[in-house]
């Protein structure tokens, strides 16, 4: 079974001090001292990062990592928007299966605060298809028109979206490497400016740097002298098109639904027995959909679950989502969140998450997602 | 990132078919924070339309009154410029939607 | 018997009123509007130009036709705010058409004439045989200066008219130009506003070009000022073209319903054929109708047509498609240009 023995994940934020492979280097280092591993030990490395090259002309990360790390082994860098973090792991995951190696690091990282807001904007969407470029869709716009008919088929308001935000930004609260520590209300949604409607400021995840890395190995040895060691029962990935208009439904995201079904069928679990949820809330709509594709809550209800705030740590509930702030208060480091989201329900895992821990979980999912649906990555976890 | 000319003139192939087809609007939001490519039009309202042949698409909404941006309305496919293009680059004409 | 076998037009939705611009640069509205008898004006949206105006247009006129596109043999565009310096919306505009690759295209400019003079090419064009069908559009979204007295009257629109042979509603009976060097109005490559020469774009271009070219016709024709139901004459606003028609022996009845300029401001290169299709819509067969333009620069082209039965099929009505409109403030018009 391949077991996760090591992590970091570097404070996510406005880190003016830090260039890409700054992060890079952090996390790597970090999650090598957390494993207590040498840098020899590893076997393959995996790269998931979005917007190297449209923003800053930097592709080829696996010869700039082979640089940083002094070392020759097989390096992927790897993209699937923002989920190229989780793809990056699912990838590890299957290059321990398929090859001789046994002992593999996953890395996911972004830099998005050295550029104009617009040029971060339509890198971004650089993840959406020709057409939604055209017609000047973002990616706030994309969810925007998910959130609309969401709201609209099934009778709710965007009072039922601004809860999603006042939890994460709670659990924020909770994080000291989140973005945001900062609680806000209700109101305080409903009063931020709109960046595409029905969806606004605090509905959205803010643009952040940081990076995360995981140790992953199927090595008896290291296992076993492992401090902390928490073993992945399901990485699975799932596609669906990159448009919008080719998509069966607007009200679900298909990917995540299949690549759901496909993890807890691996794992041989069921929804229920998840106690910790890691998902995908790059825009709040984004997490009410989540719950209902994953199989938390029927299709359609989450917006009365929602206003309930459930799924909210000190609320006596034994299931809680985004502890680590989720998307919108920890941060969005595209290729890094990936990562981070699987690290978090690895930290519940272990006991070390402060004061955000749960009572004993014994399953966690980390969900996550490229684009508006395109990709759809669900792992796992589980002692 | 620079508009290519040549994507248009392939782009334009299609679009010519879509001219004057006409559809209905299934959902829709209002940019306010635009990209590059747009940046001084916003804020401005983007429709996902289903076409009388139920093939579904995107594009701005024109020449429009403040309640057509609702599910339902009818809409016609005009010619129209889609993105804001620098002062050298070639002009992209694309498919908006008009209400009828 | 040749003329115009089809004819289509545009307006944009949204106008600006001449009491808001004069509001915005705190002037009085009253004398401006007794000045230039311009109410309020079109202008085309941010998403426009002449090209797409000139687009909708066409599908107007092609629209219900009984021509092939195919059989275009040619497409000349006439404009004073072309979108490219140099790039033919003539062939974009084909393009989108889908007519194919079989035709003649160029563009034309000569400020507020440009269309008309691409017309008598056209004309030529098909009484030689070679084409069946030109198609010809005057197209501008016009601008100002801000601050200049242009602003009230520089307004956007679009007229395609197909010239052939077959079933033609107005018949071409005959036409002459009248050209010279006069620099009363012009724009330098590269600059975004025109400039002008004020007071003299009056007696010595507009009247006098119009006078010249008109005055040639009616020998030319032996026609008198009483044998023609209407005339149009290219409207800079609008006081002058009353004036004109006045002074060379029309009536101020037989100007009066092509006077768009008072709704629309003067789209240029579509401004008189705006006109034209005003005058189209209330048209019998047998009526005679004579239309002047003017290009600054100058030169007019005067023209002496007749309506035909196929009128009576082919009418467009340009009062319902001006019932579509939006009054919008001085801000937004800016942000339209």
């Amino acid at each position: 079974m391949t077991t996760i023995i090591g992590h970091h994940t570097t404070k996510f934020g406005e880190l003016w001090q830090h260039s890409l492979f700054d992060l890079v280097k952090q996390s790597v280092f970090g999650a090598l001292k957390d494993s207590g591993l040498g840098k020899d030990e590893v076997e393959a490395i995996f790269f998931g990062n979005m917007l190297g090259g449209v923003l800053e002309n930097n592709l080829h990360g696996g010869a700039k990592l082979a640089e940083m790390l002094g070392l020759n082994i097989p390096i992927f860098r790897v993209e699937s928007a923002c989920a190229s973090g989780g793809v990056a792991f699912n990838l590890g995951m299957n290059y321990i299966t398929s090859s001789q190696a046994k002992t593999v690091l996953v890395v996911g990282a972004e830099k998005m605060t050295d550029y104009a807001a617009d040029a971060v904007i339509s890198g971004l969407s650089s993840a959406t298809s020709g057409e939604e470029q055209e017609a000047g869709l973002t990616f706030p716009g994309l969810y925007a028109m998910l959130a609309r008919y969401y709201l609209e088929k099934y009778s709710y308001t965007e009072k039922h979206l601004a809860y999603v935000s006042v939890k994460n930004h709670y659990h924020g609260l909770l994080n000291d490497n989140a973005h945001f520590q900062k609680k806000i209300t209700v109101a305080d949604v409903l009063a931020s400016p709109y960046v595409a409607d029905p969806l606004k400021v605090l509905d959205s995840s803010p643009i952040s740097d940081g990076a995360s890395a995981l140790i992953i190995t199927t090595d008896k040895s290291l296992i076993k002298k492992a401090k902390r060691a928490v073993s992945v029962l399901a990485s699975e990935v799932a596609t669906d098109s990159i448009s919008l208009s080719a998509r069966k439904n607007l009200d679900e995201l298909l990917a995540t639904r299949i690549a759901a079904e496909k993890a807890f069928r691996e794992a041989k679990i069921t929804p229920k027995d998840i106690s910790i949820a890691e998902v995908h809330d790059c825009f709040s709509i984004a997490e009410l959909l989540a719950m209902e594709d994953l199989g938390f809550w029927k299709k359609g209800t989450a917006g009365k679950h929602m206003e309930t705030m459930s799924t909210m740590h000190g609320n006596g509930s034994d299931f809680i989502v985004n502890s680590s702030g989720g998307l919108k208060a920890a941060g969005h480091p595209v290729g890094a969140t990936g990562i981070k989201q699987i690290g978090e329900v690895y930290l519940q895992l272990t006991e070390q998450a402060g004061k955000r821990q749960i009572h004993k979980p014994r399953y966690g999912l980390a969900h996550n997602v490229g684009g508006s649906g395109g990709t759809a990555v669900v792992t796992i976890l589980g002692n | 990132m620079k508009i290519s000319p040549i994507k248009i003139w392939r782009r334009q192939k299609e679009l010519k078919h879509l001219l004057g087809k006409k559809g209905k609007i299934i959902t829709g939001t209002t940019i306010y924070v635009p990209g590059s490519h747009h940046s001084d039009k916003a804020p401005f309202p983007v429709v996902l339309v289903e076409l009388e042949n139920k093939h579904r698409l995107v594009g701005q909404l024109t020449d429009y009154r403040s309640g057509d941006l609702t599910t339902g309305t009818k809409v016609i496919a005009v010619l129209r410029k889609t993105r804001s293009s620098s002062k050298k680059s070639v002009i992209v004409y694309g498919i908006s939607f008009r209400p009828l | 018997m040749i003329g115009i076998c089809d004819y289509g037009f545009y307006v944009p939705r949204y106008r600006i009123s001449t009491e808001e611009i004069a509001r915005h640069w705190g002037k009085n509205p009253e004398q401006i509007l007794n000045s230039l008898g311009i109410v309020e004006k079109a202008i085309g949206g941010a998403d426009e130009d002449s090209l797409t105006m000139a687009y909708e247009s066409a599908v107007m006129a092609l629209c219900d036709s009984d021509i092939d596109r195919k059989q275009i043999g040619a497409v000349f565009v006439g404009s004073e705010t072309h979108p490219y310096a140099v790039n033919p919306t003539a062939t974009i505009l084909g393009e989108y058409l889908d007519i194919g690759n079989d035709y003649l295209a160029y563009d034309t400019q000569f400020a507020c004439k440009a269309a008309t003079g691409a017309i008598i090419s056209a004309l030529a064009h098909v009484k030689a045989g070679f084409s069946q069908y030109v198609l010809v559009s005057g197209t501008d979204k016009a601008t100002g200066q801000p601050g200049d007295a242009l602003e009230y009257s520089a307004g956007s629109a679009a007229v395609t008219c197909i010239i052939g042979s077959k079933n033609v509603l107005l018949e071409y009976i005959d036409s002459t130009s009248f050209s010279s060097d006069t620099p009363d109005f012009w724009r330098r490559s590269g600059i975004s506003h025109p400039s002008h020469a004020g007071r003299f774009t009056g007696e010595p271009a507009y009247f006098h070009h119009i006078f010249g070219a008109v005055n040639s016709l009616l020998k030319k024709t032996r026609l008198k000022p009483k044998d023609f139901t209407r005339i149009i004459f290219h409207m800079p606003n609008g006081v002058f073209p009353v004036k004109a028609a006045l002074r060379l022996g029309f009536t101020e009845a037989q100007v009066k319903e092509s006077l768009v300029v008072k709704q629309l401001g003067n789209s240029y290169s579509a401004s008189a054929l705006m006109g034209l299709c005003a005058v189209l819509e209330i048209s019998q067969p047998g009526e005679r109708i004579l239309l002047a333009s003017y290009g600054s620069g100058a030169g007019s082209d005067a023209f002496a047509f007749k309506v035909t039965k196929h009128i009576l099929q082919k009418r467009k009505l340009l009062s319902k498609l001006l019932e579509r409109k939006e009054n919008i403030s001085y801000d937004t018009y800016r942000k339209f240009l």
